[in-house]
């Protein structure tokens, strides 16, 4: 059981935007990008005002507005979110922030409910076609890869810049966030620091069979802070950047609701430290990026009411890594252009359990590919990468290693002065086995094989011209991907020994649908509709004898999109959001006994800024969430919060 | 604004796609038939009994929540009848359900809690009037049948398993599953009279499931580590309490057949799972195959019913899809099967 539980815990135990996000995304030189028909978009990503109008707690809030995006979140603040993307699984998609990936070999997946959205000034999806050659290559040859940008790791405008923001909400939720940031064109320094905080004890209505009864979730108390310093120099033609991150977790772990027995004492602490820097040259035809980030992540999990052992479980998992690479583009004409590049990724994991396997890995990635403009109208991109990886385990037998050459192409195609376009493209690539699958006491497998997954999309585009009143965004994609060799586990012998197996084979069938629209009816009054809508027929295909074949593997809906609806007078701006997901399986059996119920869930926000003098603003917002008070869970078991509030003071300079 | 207005009403649509619940079905009173309890699967509440009619060979799945209007819980582990009253143990939800044998409704929910403590109840056992439960915190919990409440608390070994009794003593297999890879390996020996553990003897690693036989000998299975150390059968004298005999084969369960045991094993020659049978008088294995499994995917139980004499297997499949209650007659040969809930274990069977 007590394997069953922490399996759970880690296991368990998943465009947009306005002209000056794009601007933003400009000032840093490495978002420098090749493709001329979809990375300069305006509606490819959620800016700042986007994002500020959105009153997101965490990454998580803001990734689920971007389209074939299913986010599992397990509730409450810094509860467990993840993010799949295109119905391939978790791990499959890589987080990058300020072009450093957020790497976690133990779980492979990173916890989106504990990246902040408060200083987020930019996030995108690179699901979609290729196109930012100077990003980390471990993220290039990922299923998918979300990046984000934050105010504080990247130049800003000239001279000193300041932000403080003070929050308070339900649940006794607070946070506060501060930054100071110094740029020049020369120089950039900038230090920040945030806390948040919450009791975390919402109230929920418990259904049991055809008897309700009024609950409390207990244990979800949740305290972060984090603080971090980066310095920038530019030289040349180069720039520099140098910095340090660290954040502290500690919070209680609520878990399932277990009917009759809702009690739970377990917690997780964490620690976890980033030093992160690098250097991009950017010539007339040679644009240069190398990058190096160190982290250590340290946590700590206890349980003292575990049956186990006498003083229950209390164990710490250290996980180590290093991050080394260079990016490198080059033009050989206007309408050529070549990228390569290289990662090392060297990460370990001690852990203080019995018997815990010592794991090593230095994982290689390689990249080379090219770009070619004909006809001043057609693109055509193709790229090989090629991955090595070397599994050194020291207190027991090594997994195997593993090599893989994945290749990707795509094809581009624009008309009518860049305002419709075509897109095709299909992409290789496999996401590893985690060293908890590989080494975990009794779960891990040290014969799993990667996940590998195959992607064909087609998508079209079309915006109009965004010097009329009344301009919009029309994209619409179809693809179909597999995933094989899926990694999932599953009890053997009994119900108490699980193990990880490549068991399943996935088909997913899925479109994407997005408007994004605005109308400044005046100068002082303008609308704007955002609809996002995703269809992912994501079935299993595993055997054809099996009761869950051509059955929707489960968690992934087979409808989920946003409306957003903002409306913008003067200094005024009211936003209501809304996010649906349909029926969803518990388990890969499409019974009515596994249903987890749809959910529409309408958040409301509003927001004044008032304009001092000498740039000073001041802005201040109140958000309510879960307007008409949804009961729903996204996770069966796992019981989301009901209407809450957050009311919001921020101070801004430059 | 009507595209508006259509948006929003789209998005209702998807919403209420997710409200499709199937009415209860309703069956005759409960005679004839097997009820079986499916533990479901750890924090997905969906432990439940399904009931097949041998009169019809009709199945009515979730009859507890059908019955009484609530789930069953988290993880259902044991089931037995005593008395006109059924008693159901629930690990994870760590309650004892009570019910009326005859219409299933319930008579009382025993919460197994330690103040705040889920004790996560095992199994249980019946005797003088008395229920033992195996609790996962160490102890064995004696129930007054009468008055279903909890009388007092034997302590045992590490996270106690499978109960049996003999000679008016309760032997209690300590798996210390909980504690791996450093799990318990001895079986504690309870005193029916004076309620005292009075001996604990040791077996070999993470004991199970414990069978008495009609000679007074108690047969245990020690499952291992599930990787170098095997699972075995073991057989104890009741008297000395003492280990008499080792069976060199890789046994995971056992199962009463008349006055024999069928037991199931690893045969690591044909790599499959076998169901053999054990003569309890000449202590041997009689069959090494007694019946085909083709139709099995995982044997997740095995069930002798002596009303109609015929055998039941519960069929687990892979664990995450619903299962199955294959009956076979005596000799062993497939008669049908019945699809119940997610891992059905226990069965009970009505007359």
């Amino acid at each position: 059981m007590k394997l069953v539980i922490i399996s759970c815990l880690w296991f368990g135990i998943h465009c947009f935007g306005q002209q000056g996000g794009i601007q933003e995304i400009n000032e840093v030189t490495y978002t420098y990008t090749l493709d001329t028909f979809n990375a300069k978009n305006v509606w490819e990503g959620l800016n700042t005002e986007k994002i500020e109008s959105l009153q997101a707690n965490d990454a998580a809030d803001l990734i689920q507005k971007l389209t074939s995006t299913n986010i599992r979140s397990y509730g409450g603040l810094g509860g467990l979110k993840t993010v799949s993307s295109r119905g391939l699984g978790a791990n499959h998609s890589i987080i990058v922030a300020d072009g450093f990936g957020i790497n976690n070999t133990q779980n492979g997946q990173v916890n989106l409910g504990q990246i902040h959205a408060d200083n987020i000034s930019y996030i995108r999806s690179d699901s979609d076609e290729k196109t930012q050659f100077l990003q980390p290559i471990s993220a290039q040859v990922s299923g998918s890869h979300f990046s984000l940008e934050t105010f504080e790791n990247n130049f800003g405008a000239d001279g000193f810049q300041f932000r403080l923001q003070g929050k308070q909400g339900s649940f006794n939720q607070m946070g506060t966030y501060s930054a100071a940031k110094f740029s020049s064109k020369k120089v950039l320094l900038s230090a920040h620091g945030s806390i948040r905080k919450s009791d975390g004890n919402y109230p929920f209505t418990l259904t049991n069979g055809s008897q309700n009864s009024e609950e409390t979730r207990t244990n979800n108390d949740y305290l972060d802070y984090s603080f971090g310093f980066t310095g920038g120099f530019k030289f040349g033609n180069s720039v520099f950047r140098l910095g340090y991150l660290q954040k502290e977790f500690d919070q209680g772990l609520p878990g399932a609701v277990i009917l009759y027995n809702n009690f739970t004492d377990e917690r997780m602490e964490r620690i976890d430290q980033n030093l992160f820097g690098d250097h991009v040259f950017k010539g007339k035809k040679t644009t240069f990026r190398s990058f190096f980030k160190m982290n250590k992540n340290q946590m700590r999990y206890t349980d003292p009411d575990y049956l186990g052992q006498d003083n229950g479980i209390d164990i710490t998992y250290q996980n180590e890594s290093l991050q080394l690479g260079v990016a490198v583009e080059h033009i050989f004409k206007n309408d050529l252009k070549i990228h390569f590049g290289a990662e090392e990724v060297l990460s370990n994991l001690i852990v203080s359990d019995i018997g815990f396997s010592k794991p090593n890995r230095m994982h290689h990635f390689g990249i080379v590919g090219l770009n070619y403009i004909f006809l001043k109208k057609y693109g055509l991109t193709l790229q090989l990468s090629e991955q090595f990886i070397e599994e050194n385990n020291k207190a027991g037998v090594s997994a195997e290693n593993q090599f893989k050459i994945n290749p990707y192409i795509a094809f581009s195609a624009k008309e009518g002065k860049h305002k419709f376009g075509h897109t095709i493209w299909y992409r290789n690539s496999f996401r590893m086995p985690t060293f908890n699958e590989l080494y975990y006491n009794n779960i891990g497998n040290l014969n799993l094989e990667p996940e590998q997954a195959h992607q064909f999309n087609y998508a079209w585009s079309f915006s109009s011209s965004n010097k009329r009143k009344f301009h919009f965004y029309l994209r619409n994609t179809f693809y179909l991907n597999f995933v094989d060799e899926k990694i999932v586990a599953i009890p053997t012998k009994n119900l108490f020994t699980w193990s990880m197996q490549n068991v399943e084979n996935v088909r997913i069938l899925g479109g994407d649908l997005k408007f994004g629209s605005k109308f400044n009816t005046t100068k002082d009054l303008s609308f704007s509709l955002d609809l996002n809508y995703s269809n992912q027929n994501a079935i299993d295909i595993s055997d054809p004898n099996s009761p869950t074949f051509k059955n929707q593997i489960a968690y992934m809906p087979v409808h989920s999109g946003n409306i957003d609806l903002s409306i913008r007078y003067k200094d005024l701006g009211i936003t209501i959001s809304n996010y649906a997901n349909s029926l969803r399986y518990a388990l890969n059996e499409n019974i009515t006994a596994n249903q987890v119920d749809g959910f529409l869930i309408s958040t409301l926000s509003s927001h004044y800024t008032l304009k001092l003098r000498n740039k000073n603003k001041l802005t201040f917002r109140f958000t309510v969430k879960n307007l008409f008070d949804s009961q729903y869970a996204v996770i069966r078991s796992f019981v989301m919060p009901g209407r809450n509030y957050i009311i919001v003071m921020k101070y801004a300079f430059n | 604004m009507r595209l508006i207005k259509f948006l929003f009403c789209l998005c209702l649509l998807l919403y209420s796609c997710g409200k499709n619940n199937e009415p209860p079905i309703e069956t005759e009173s409960i005679s004839n038939g097997a009820l079986v309890l499916c533990e479901g699967l750890f924090q997905q509440n969906n432990a439940q009994l399904s009931f097949v009619s041998f009169n019809n060979n009709q199945i009515e799945n979730n009859v507890f929540l059908n019955r009484n209007g609530r789930q069953l819980g988290d993880t259902g582990n044991d089931i037995k009848k005593y008395g006109n009253k059924i008693y159901i143990v629930v690990n994870v939800s760590s309650t004892i359900e009570v019910l009326d044998a005859n219409t299933l409704s319930s008579i009382k929910q025993i919460s197994m809690m330690n103040g705040n403590t889920a004790k996560q109840p095992r199994a249980i056992v019946f005797h003088g009037g008395l229920a033992f439960v195996s609790c996962f915190d160490g102890y064995v919990d004696v129930i007054d049948t009468t008055s279903l409440s909890i009388n007092s608390r034997i302590q045992v070994g590490s996270n106690p398993d499978g109960l049996a009794i003999a000679n008016n003593k309760l032997y209690v297999g300590n798996s210390g599953g909980l504690n791996s890879p450093l799990m318990d390996s001895t079986v504690s020996v309870i005193d029916l009279n004076t309620l005292q553990e009075i001996k604990k003897i040791t077996v070999g690693m993470n004991p199970g499931t414990i069978q008495a036989d009609p000679f007074g000998d108690i047969y245990v299975v020690t499952r291992g580590n599930y990787t170098s150390i095997p699972s075995r059968m073991k057989r104890l004298n009741s008297v000395s309490d003492s280990l008499e005999q080792t069976f060199d084969l890789d046994i995971s369960g056992i199962s009463s057949f008349n006055n024999d045991f069928l037991v199931t094993y690893y045969d690591f020659t044909s790599s499959q799972n076998n169901v053999g049978l054990f003569n309890t008088y000449t202590e041997e294995l009689e069959l090494d195959s007694f019946m085909p499994l083709e139709e099995v995917q995982t044997l997740y139980g095995l069930h002798y019913n002596p009303s109609n004499n015929k055998i039941y297997i519960s069929d687990a499949m892979n664990y995450t899809n619903t299962g199955y209650l294959r009956e076979y007659d005596a000799e062993g040969s497939y008669l049908q099967s019945f699809h119940v809930g997610l891992n059905p274990s226990k069965v009970l069977f009505y007359e």
